[in-house]
């Protein structure tokens, strides 16, 4: 079994700060939600979980430490916003994927300020999605799109929004159920039929044959 | 709130369309035989859904008959004998109707609140042996009605939240439809789509009488109407008008336009959303007619009825 500055890739040496980079780091690298593929997403899933378990087991270990020579247990980068913010998805993420959206929801409403990220909006859309609240969903969506353009995940999310809402079925821009359209006036009449037919036997006496004997 | 969740028919198979006649007949026939005639109008298309969803997922023989019945007292028509499907929709149905009925009474206006109460003594014997029969459905419409009447008495709700008390019923409710608990989550995403649309379509449908009693309706309070303040003013001479005028009056500003248009979107959505989850359970049968409600009928009821508020509207012009 890897040592956990391992799984992390790191020296033991590293100080606490280099430990947090390289667990956020690896934190973006395997997140599930940029792969397409279910088998890609599972390998990510559980290698995000090897790195939270690496990276709690590694700041554990140097709590126990600190305390041991009677230093002050929490160290200045713990109060960090934006990396507690991060820590947190995770941990959000895992709720959503079990589908306790309560309290998924409760961690993201703890966190304010910075920590409100492209990806808080992003996970809060997801929460409203599964919840079945569309448009509220949609919303948040837009905001994650606005704040971070580039990322494929939020643009996935809300182009198939946009899809769906238009009227289409299924992923975006799917063929196999295009938008059912319902035809307007397409029923055949009598004259379409007897017109068609004479049509046809037009065409068939100009090849030598014929449709219809009488006309 | 019903009638909404209909069959394209000029799309559909005629056998196919002959069975989903059959499970109508059926139903009606089941309510007679459950309980008594009175329970008979409380028959609608989207208790047949529910009726066709369970159908769908299960494998009960089914056996057909040519029956007379009082709409159609000279040509029998084939209908569904006694299935589970038919006695658990019919029980829905009474239980929906009486709650249904009981909020009614609750209302201010004199009419509705006599003919409420008179229907409502006609079903109690009913609705004490559906509650009897189908206990957990008895409940989540209890609650329902109360989640009901909470929100609408807030000072401003989302779409979302205004239809989250209906969705969630009909979501609870779809997931009783299957003991197996693989498919509980899909039946509840199904049934709380089912319930976003039919409370949202109802919505768009009630917005010329919402505005003239000045009832609830979730369109409304996102938008401010500019001219209502103006209306308020001149009540006498609008008692004159009738229900046409007053309404194109208010719609005369491109706010009506836009509370359809962010309808549309919504109920596109939710359709859509219903269809993905539909897709994911196991139906074993008549998916073709199921599919043609969700894929055609449902869009098509809805464009009927935004047709209809926007003919309103052109009037004027």
């Amino acid at each position: 079994m890897n040592s956990p500055y391992e799984v992390l890739g790191i020296d033991e040496n590293a100080t606490d700060s280099q430990v947090r980079e390289s667990y956020i780091a690896m934190q973006k690298k395997y997140d599930p939600d940029s792969y397409d593929k279910e088998d890609l997403k599972d390998f990510a899933r559980k290698k995000t979980e090897e790195i939270t378990n690496a990276f709690d087991q590694i700041m554990n270990e140097r709590r126990v430490k600190r305390m041991e020579r009677g230093e002050s247990v929490t160290d200045s980068a713990e109060s960090d916003e934006r990396f507690n913010a991060s820590v947190g998805f995770s941990k959000v993420r895992a709720l959503i994927d079990e589908n306790d959206l309560e309290q998924a929801e409760m961690i993201l409403n703890s966190i304010d300020g910075s920590g409100r990220s492209a990806e808080w909006y992003y996970l809060k859309g997801t929460i409203f999605f599964k919840k079945g609240w569309l448009d509220d969903s949609t919303n948040f969506f837009a905001a994650a799109l606005r704040m971070d353009p580039e990322n494929p995940v939020y643009k996935d999310a809300f182009d198939r929004a946009t899809w769906q809402k238009s009227g289409n079925f299924g992923p975006t821009g799917n063929d196999w159920r295009r938008k059912q359209t319902i035809p307007q006036g397409t029923t055949c009449s009598g004259c379409d039929i007897c017109g068609g037919l004479l049509c046809a036997d037009c065409c068939c006496e100009c090849m030598g044959g014929d449709l219809i004997r009488c006309c | 709130m019903f009638g909404y969740v209909k069959p394209f028919v000029s799309q559909l198979k005629v056998c196919e369309h002959e069975i989903y006649k059959g499970i109508y007949c059926g139903l009606c026939k089941q309510f007679g035989r459950s309980y008594n005639q009175l329970s008979r109008l409380t028959l609608s298309y989207d208790m047949t859904f529910f009726a066709l969803l369970y159908i769908g997922l299960s494998d009960e023989k089914l056996n057909f008959e040519n029956k007379r019945c009082f709409m159609h007292p000279f040509k029998k028509k084939p209908c569904i004998l006694q299935c589970k499907a038919l006695k658990l929709s019919a029980d829905i149905g009474i239980l929906f109707a009486f709650y249904k009925l009981k909020d009614n009474v609750a209302d201010e206006n004199f009419v509705k609140k006599f003919l409420s109460r008179f229907c409502k003594l006609g079903l109690l014997f009913s609705f004490k042996k559906a509650k009897h029969r189908q206990s957990e459905v008895s409940k989540i419409i209890k609650d329902f009605v109360k989640d009901q009447s909470k929100m609408e008495k807030k000072e401003h709700v989302s779409i979302d939240e205004a239809c989250h008390p209906t969705a969630k019923a009909l979501g609870l409710i779809a997931a009783t439809l299957s003991n197996d608990h693989k498919n509980k989550d899909t039946l509840y995403r199904v049934g709380y789509m089912l319930g976003r649309y039919i409370y949202i379509i109802d919505a768009v449908d009630d917005l010329q009488k919402d505005l003239k009693n000045n009832s609830f309706n979730p369109f409304l309070q996102s938008f401010s109407l500019e001219n209502k303040i103006d209306l308020e003013l001149d009540s006498n001479s609008i008692n004159s008008f009738d229900d046409m005028q007053y309404f194109n009056k208010m719609s005369s500003n491109m706010q009506k336009s836009e509370i359809l248009k962010k309808a549309k979107d919504t109920l596109n959505f939710t359709i859509a959303q219903l269809a993905e989850a539909f897709e994911l359970l196991p139906i074993k049968r008549y998916k073709p007619i199921i599919n043609n409600i969700i894929y055609l009928g449902m869009k098509s009821s809805s464009e009927k009825v935004f047709e209809r508020i926007d003919k309103i509207s052109l009037k004027i012009k």
